[in-house]
């Protein structure tokens, strides 16, 4: 394992090490550099109004913990490019932030076909260019509307005209009070997030290496993350830290984090319809609504609430915080799935000790109970994490979740979610989750599963729309809807208050 | 003319051997004509595509994994440009040699006018040649592999499908079935599909009451999976060490002298054309489960030569040894067929693979699965990520053992694949399956045998 060292908190955006959950209000706004000199003359003196991660190395009694008005700005290639960043570092960057993620065939490994496709998007789209993402984060407690004026002004004084750029679609979200942290479709969300090694006061369970997130610290093969270096003589006053191998380099990227955004439209009464449909040919599913929950529990990997399957495979159990993410499967008797499906969206996304890729063969996978067995199948999943800082947008169905609700709403009112995660590594965190574990029919030894939420139907590699319920006997439930469709979206990079600093004085 | 070695029949069972034909591209860039001909190829064997048979579909073929590559090279490169052709396929000849030159002949009696279409662009080959003389010419033009292994040996394509669907008529029947205790679970199913085999086609040849087919024997299966060192030393034969103590001082030289593969200084240097190039490589992979790798590397010289043939004749017999049962090459439970071969008068080693699912996640298994065995196989050539003493660290190193793997692989053109919606897991797990049911697990292994229907 890499040395963990201390983290230089006021150089990282406070973005990349919190999601700001207090604050119930946010907006993202993206935008287009129309004029990069204006645009860098303004930057030079924004840098101060960002939030930047100092608090998290400080206690939330001490002054000024955090700002009233957290805001948080990232860039794409093409926003780089136009910022005059210079070449050598354009070209350091990963491939998939290069090449975007509209480029044709990332598109399709990322499932983004049929009316996912780019083309259909509402921004991001492969002809329009997607320079940059600014989100602001804002109020307190219950929070009250005025926050979202607040949010929307500041917006329109910073992203205008004058100031060298041009907005293109600002994104709402749902205060987060309304969704008593539940996603759309009912269920209780952003429970299982990593850790970063090296923060204080933190828990010490789930950690990733700093590098997993932050270029220019080890990652999790001890290494530092490939990153977009500048020759030193483009900066004189040496505002970045040289490279430490490469003198005549210094080092643009570290400290900051390439973020996914995908806005992600949820199709609630299709989910609810199918769910209540296709429980009617399962002979163990209990009859009703139960049977609804049952079987909607089956796909997600957890009860509504939030409780996961593998330790509560019958019915919901009480909803105990620290219980919730912290259970491996191997331990609950549940390394085959007959607890929580291996398909199940929880499962897929953070298979944690699940031996990949194929669970059901003793054999080759080891014994479970063994815990040096369970440790080094996490090492291997564990080098695919992402954090995630995603939203949800658009009104939530019913205040209490009602099940018929949420089978029966109607209106054209569009709900989902902004989801926004933060890795090192594209390839390895984020694309391979999507396509080797979300989209993988094959996933975990199964035959054609897709990810029952995210996955279902998509070209690549070919249309999958099964979901098997493990047990003795096996239950496969067929032809599942594709409930999940791609809006929007980008890969930006966060950079640190060093990176801006540079790039507003170059 | 070559004599051919005669045909000897066997009726054991079923094997499958491979088959590449490197052939020299006769004309100058830019290729129109046979990057033209690629396309048209492409189109006809894409998993879902056209309504015709897809190419290299004919049973008589038995292919399993088929490629064309075109290998191009600039006008100014001291290397030919060359056309790859590679096939997996099912034999009931003993001999390797006849097997391929059975397999050719009959692939020139089946499909001659595709493979004119391309082969036409050839040295050596002309539009009017017979499927006899087109054979001949391609008969000649085969490369022995220095290495090759194989995920799932002793099944052919109908064994394959035929398993798949019993897997599938089995699903369906448990999906619907009542909570019993699951030996008269077992024997309702086990009954059932020995009634439906008489009378459903898409399982004619099932026929549970007669012993299972051959399979790798499940106690050696067994042993070999818990093996652990011993096979690894088992197979270094004398002849092996002595050779490597011979070339010690050539290993600790080239230690020294051996720079670090430099991927950041290339990654600056990226010009429009090598992202071209990436985004060709992508635009190829990820159309069926399996994605083909092909890719192309210098040797550092000619002095590595004898210990590259040695390693690899060594990766060799630990793959036909050791882990064909298992279905896991060094580890890595996603490749059906893999070879590594010597190409352009020994300058360049040209390695095959059909593998599943996404090109990052078989590379990510190499590194975190089998660094050593790849050390052991690249080690040699050019620009490999530094290793120690030839076997350690290389691949460890993720991000520019990646990037020098991307950086020298070339886009597969043509890619065929006879089950494009089927894992070398889920494969060998229908086997067992079907293993299972002709013959009653004992009590012990009944549970488990449950277990593999998901």
């Amino acid at each position: 394992m890499p040395t963990i060292t201390a983290l230089d908190l006021k150089d990282i955006q406070g973005l990349i090490l919190s999601g700001y959950g207090r604050k119930p209000a946010a907006r993202y706004a993206i935008f287009e550099i129309v004029n990069g000199n204006d645009a860098k003359l303004w930057l030079r003196h924004f840098i101060d109004t960002l939030q930047f991660a100092t608090f998290r190395g400080s206690r939330r009694s001490e002054p000024p913990y955090i700002g009233d008005l957290c805001c948080n700005i990232a860039f794409s290639h093409p926003g780089f490019r136009a910022l005059g960043l210079p070449e050598t570092a354009l070209n350091g960057f990963s491939l998939p932030f290069i090449e975007g993620m509209c480029e044709p065939s990332r598109a399709r490994r990322l499932g983004d076909d049929g009316p996912s496709a780019p083309s259909q998007w509402r921004w991001g789209r492969p002809e329009q260019p997607v320079h940059g993402v600014l989100a602001v984060f804002a109020g307190e407690g219950d929070g009250d509307a005025e926050d979202w004026v607040r949010i929307q002004e500041f917006i329109t004084a910073q992203l205008c005209r004058a100031h060298g750029v041009r907005v293109i679609t600002v994104l709402d979200t749902v205060a987060s009070n309304l969704t008593v942290r539940k996603e759309h479709f009912g269920f209780r969300d952003g429970i299982a997030n990593p850790r970063i090694g090296g923060l204080p006061r933190d828990r010490k369970d789930d950690i990733i290496p700093a590098g997993e997130v932050l270029l220019g610290q080890p990652n999790a093969y001890g290494k530092l993350p490939m990153s977009p270096e500048v020759p030193a003589s483009v900066d004189p006053h040496g505002l970045l830290n040289p490279v430490r191998d490469r003198p005549d380099r210094h080092d643009f990227g570290q400290n900051g984090s390439y973020l996914v955004f995908r806005q992600l439209y949820q199709n609630v009464p299709a989910f609810w319809e199918f769910v209540e449909q296709a429980r009617r040919s399962i002979p163990d599913a209990p009859p009703g609504l139960a049977g609804r929950e049952w079987l909607a529990a089956r796909f997600v990997g957890r009860w509504p609430n939030g409780t996961p399957l593998s330790l509560y495979p019958h019915a919901p159990g009480p909803p105990v915080e620290k219980e919730l993410d912290s259970f491996v499967y191997g331990l609950n008797d549940d390394s085959f799935g007959e607890r929580c499906p291996v398909g199940s969206h929880i499962r897929r996304t953070n298979p944690r000790d699940t031996a990949l890729p194929i669970p059901h063969d003793p054999e080759s996978s080891g014994d479970p109970r063994d815990a040096n067995v369970r440790l080094a199948r996490l090492e291997l999943t564990n080098r695919h994490r992402i954090l995630r800082r995603g939203r949800a947008y658009g009104p939530p169905v019913a205040e209490d979740y009602d099940l018929e609700a949420l089978r029966t709403v109607y209106g054209s009112e569009e709900r989902g979610l902004h989801f926004l995660c933060f890795n090192a590594n594209l390839s390895r965190q984020f694309e391979f989750v999507q396509s080797n574990w979300i989209q993988n029919p094959s996933f975990a030894g199964l035959s054609s599963d897709p990810d029952p939420l995210l996955g279902v139907a998509r070209q690549a590699p070919f249309p999958a729309t099964d979901f098997t319920i493990q047990g003795c006997p096996v239950r496969r439930v067929r032809e599942l809807p594709r409930v999940v469709e791609t809006r929007g979206g980008a890969y930006f990079f966060m950079p640190s208050r060093r990176a801006l600093k540079f790039l507003a004085r170059s | 003319m070559r004599e051919k070695p005669s045909a000897r029949y066997q009726l054991v069972f079923v094997r499958q051997e491979t088959l590449t034909i490197v052939a020299r591209v006769g004309e100058a860039p830019p290729f129109t004509g046979l990057r033209a001909a690629l396309r048209l190829l492409a189109a006809d064997c894409a998993p879902g595509g056209g309504a015709r048979p897809r190419l290299f579909s004919d049973p008589r073929l038995g292919i399993h994994f088929a490629r064309l590559v075109h290998l191009e090279e600039p006008a100014d490169s001291k290397h030919e440009s060359s056309l790859v052709f590679e096939s997996n396929f099912d034999t009931e000849l003993d001999g390797a040699p006849e097997a391929r030159f059975a397999h050719v002949d009959l692939l020139c009696e089946v499909m001659p006018a595709p493979l004119l279409s391309v082969f036409r662009h050839c040295a050596g080959f002309s539009v009017s040649m017979s499927p006899a003389q087109l054979a001949e010419a391609l008969g000649r033009q085969q490369v022995p592999a220095s290495a090759s292994y194989q995920g799932h040996p002793h099944r052919d394509l109908r064994r394959i499908r035929l398993e798949q669907r019993l897997r599938d008529v089995l699903m369906d029947f448990f999906s619907r079935a009542p909570k019993l205790p699951l030996r008269e679970l077992y024997h309702q199913a086990r009954h059932y599909i020995r009634l439906r085999s008489g009378s459903d086609p898409s399982l004619a040849g099932l026929v549970l009451d007669a012993p299972a087919p051959p399979v790798p024997d499940a106690a050696l299966r067994s042993a070999r999976l818990k093996a652990g060192i011993v096979p690894w030393v088992r197979n270094l034969s004398s002849d092996l060490l002595a050779f490597a103590f011979s070339e010690l001082r050539n290993i600790f030289t080239w230690q020294g002298r051996d720079l670090q593969y430099e991927q950041r200084a290339r990654q600056e240097a990226w010009t429009t054309a090598d992202l071209r190039n990436f985004c060709e490589l992508a635009e190829t992979e990820d159309h069926a489960l399996q994605n083909a790798l092909t890719h192309l590397v210098p040797l550092k010289g000619p002095d590595r030569l004898s210990v590259l043939r040695a390693s690899h004749g060594y990766i060799d017999a630990m793959a036909r040894n050791h882990f064909d049962d298992i279905g896991q090459l060094g580890g890595i439970p996603t490749i059906h067929f893999a070879k590594w071969l010597l190409v352009d008068n020994d300058q360049r080693l040209l390695f095959l693979s059909n593998y599943d699912s996404s090109w990052e996640s078989y590379l990510g298994d190499f590194v975190d699965r089998a660094a050593v065995g790849l050390n052991l196989a690249w080690t040699c050539t050019e620009a490999y990520p530094r290793t120690f003493l030839l076997a350690l660290q290389g691949a460890t190193d993720e991000e520019r053992f990646k990037a020098w793997s991307r950086c020298f692989q070339r886009p597969t053109q043509v890619f065929y694949t006879a089950y494009p919606e089927l894992s070398i897991a889920a494969l060998n797990n229908n086997t067992w399956i079907r293993n299972g049911l002709h013959r009653p697990p004992g009590a012990a292994d009944l549970r488990s045998w449950f277990r593999r229907l998901t």
